[in-house]
């Protein structure tokens, strides 16, 4: 137990600085207008202040309560991150076997135990389904395979 | 008589063998999908929206409503051999599922909420046969003002009633609204925090954004959990699912105002199909003579649940096809579905796309005969599918959500993009933030700019012009009231929690 909410002060002050940045742009880059013809900064500078109000309120309400310690799990976010990423960077120069294969291989190994072959055998599987869904099936003009060099 | 013409007409739709087929192959998917703890219908739709992008509309429609059918149905499943909920809808199902299932009675509680699923589900769609047309109908004399008092009561709604936390719901759905205001306005044509990037000109998609939050974003946060696999497989035998006498004769009444309690819940903006089965749960123990067998598996406390989600899946159509006003997230990318198509819902569809409306209303009767004649057969599936772990199942569905991003466009970034608001899914979840009002926003934000923004012009700039309104003033009252409601509660349950903490200190 922690003698403050921590988690809901740092959303709170997050979101309020999102909103307040957001409504600051919008008065000082877009027309305001008037209530009767508003311009294009009128809703967004207005949404913007309402989001840094309710920020506040989050963050005071944070304050009041205790809260738990958050735990972040960096080793899922980053393997799932890495492979969302090489997938992106391989479908368009390796096509999509490829790169379906990888992006698989990759999550695979975001949760403990790692079994390295049975993650082979998992990406070797999801690629020829996939395959067999959008290429064979749907027809989808996505590359099997390429190689740009 | 030009109600059966209309429904002679869907049945014509519907039964065309490819809207048969996406029918069939979304109520597959959706169970498939459903069956899977922490999935629910708004990861399952919003994963399997790009494929929809190269259906026509009507079929696209139909197939996302069958995933949406379809994971409650399969959700429950879960809920009864697990005791985790499939999806947050069939959560009071586990208070009397899975002590049947742990009497041995796990496949007549199966075999009871498919039966009540069905007959949850068939009100719900003669509800929504008979009242859509009126209340369209109705709605043609709205005005602007009226559409944005309805639209700010759904939002209002959509973020009070369901969260514990009214303050944080708000926030999620303007933030939702300031994110979809990036982009090209639509009525001065500036381009809004774009900072001079030429691919934000469109502003973000709603597939991006849906797959992200809900799909990636699911996965995130559920690897790495602790999951239990013991199940009783013969539970899918199909000697052990026929009801006693004593079954048939308790369930009548439970699943008759079940279906009345979910199709009023349904309808409602912000309620839906989780508040539905938990309100009629709470009936079925107020009004039973023996309150105390609930929870030790009586069959009211899971027939009366799941035919009111069920009934309320189906009600929850009818104010976003007749108003274009989604009471929900899931909802909303019904709208988004039918939006990318062109065609914008509101009170003129079901006149001008006849053909649309009741073939997707009568295909909710085909997906329902669908579910009825597969999940009996098919427990045996499900249970297996539940035994499939999670570290096979999540790369697999990692893969099919980067490959759907990727199709829409055949754009690299388009998948960077559903990173993006994976990893803001996981960060909203880790900071306690509700991430449906920010889609239900993210829909809704643009159509109430501009029924705002034209209601002003109609109004020369005076609010109280459009109070005066019979419709907006009610509906813009009742807003006000909601929100003073869930305050004045969410401040009492505050007090409450304080003084339990106290006394907790204290004693």
């Amino acid at each position: 137990m922690l003698d403050r909410d921590y988690r809901d002060i740092v959303a709170g002050v997050a979101l309020a600085l999102a909103g307040g940045a957001a409504a600051l742009y919008a008065v000082s880059n877009y027309a305001l207008g008037t209530f009767t013809r508003m311009g294009p900064g009128m809703v967004p500078a207005w949404l913007g202040g309402a989001l840094a109000v309710f920020g506040v309120i989050i963050a005071l309400q944070g304050m009041a309560q205790r809260g738990e310690p958050v735990t972040i799990r960096t080793r899922v976010l980053l393997m799932l991150g890495a492979s969302i990423v090489c997938f992106a960077l391989m479908i368009d120069r390796f096509g999509m076997v490829p790169a379906v294969f990888i992006a698989a291989l990759l999550a695979s190994c975001a949760e403990a135990p790692i079994r390295p072959l049975r993650s082979l055998i998992l990406a070797g599987v999801l690629s020829a389904v996939t395959w067999a869904i959008f290429i064979a099936g749907l027809r989808l003009t996505i590359p099997s395979f390429d190689w740009p060099y | 008589m030009e109600l059966l013409g209309n429904l002679a007409l869907g049945l014509n739709t519907a039964l065309s063998p490819s809207n048969l087929l996406y029918c069939f192959l979304g109520v597959f998917l959706g169970t498939f999908v459903g069956v899977i703890p922490g999935i629910g219908p708004l990861a399952a739709i919003s994963m399997l929206f790009p494929i929809t992008f190269y259906l026509d509309p009507t079929a696209a429609l139909i197939m996302l409503a069958g995933i949406y059918y379809g994971t409650t149905y399969g959700g429950s499943t879960a809920s009864i051999l697990l005791n985790i909920p499939g999806a947050t809808s069939s959560a009071v199902t586990c208070l009397d599922g899975y002590p049947m299932a742990q009497q041995g009675r796990a496949g007549v509680a199966l075999m009871m909420t498919t039966v009540a699923s069905f007959a949850g589900g068939s009100f719900g769609i003669i509800i929504l046969s008979l009242f859509s047309p009126i209340i369209a109908e109705y709605a043609l004399s709205f005005g602007p003002a009226d559409y944005f008092a309805l639209m700010l009561l759904g939002l209002v709604a959509a973020s009070t009633i369901a969260n514990a936390s009214p303050a944080k719901g708000l926030a999620m759905v303007v933030l939702g609204m300031l994110v979809a205001s990036v982009g090209t306005d639509s009525q001065s044509g500036v381009a809004r925090f774009t900072f001079g990037s030429m691919s934000l000109l469109d502003g973000f998609g709603i597939s991006a954004m849906a797959m992200g939050l809900f799909g990636i974003g699911e996965i995130l946060s559920s690897v790495g959990n602790a999951r239990s696999t013991a199940i009783d497989k013969s539970s899918a035998k199909w000697r052990n699912m026929v009801p006693t006498r004593d079954d048939v004769r308790r369930s009548w009444m439970p699943g008759l105002r079940g279906s009345a309690i979910g199709s009023f819940f349904g309808a409602l903006p912000g309620t839906g199909p989780s508040i539905a089965a938990f309100m009629a749960y709470a009936v079925e123990k107020r009004v039973s003579d023996t309150p105390e067998r609930f929870g030790k598996g009586a069959i009211e406390g899971i027939v009366a649940p799941e035919t009111a989600n069920n009934a309320a899946d189906q009600t929850a159509f009818i104010p976003t096809l007749t108003l274009g006003i989604p009471g929900s997230a899931t909802m909303a990318l019904m709208l988004g579905a039918l939006m990318v198509h062109g065609i914008q819902p509101g009170p003129t569809l079901i006149v001008q796309q006849p053909a649309l409306f009741w073939g997707l209303v009568m295909s909710f009767w085909i997906g329902n005969i669908i579910l009825l004649v597969l999940n009996l057969p098919l427990i045996g599936l499900w249970v297996r599918m539940l035994l499939v772990p999670y570290q096979y199942l999540y790369p697999a569905i990692l893969v099919f959500v980067c490959i759907g991003a990727y199709s829409v466009r055949a754009n690299p970034a388009d998948v960077l993009m559903v990173l993006g608001f994976g990893v803001l899914g996981y960060g909203l979840r880790i900071a306690g933030l509700p991430a449906a009002p920010l889609l239900l926003g993210f829909v809704l934000g643009p159509l109430i700019e501009t029924q705002f923004r034209r209601s002003m012009v109609l109004a020369q700039g005076d609010f109280t012009t459009i109070m005066a309104r019979p419709i907006a003033g009610t509906v813009l009252a009742l807003t006000a009231l909601l929100l003073v409601w869930s305050v004045v509660s969410a401040i009492r349950r505050r007090r409450r929690l304080a003084q339990a903490a106290q006394g907790g200190l204290g004693g």
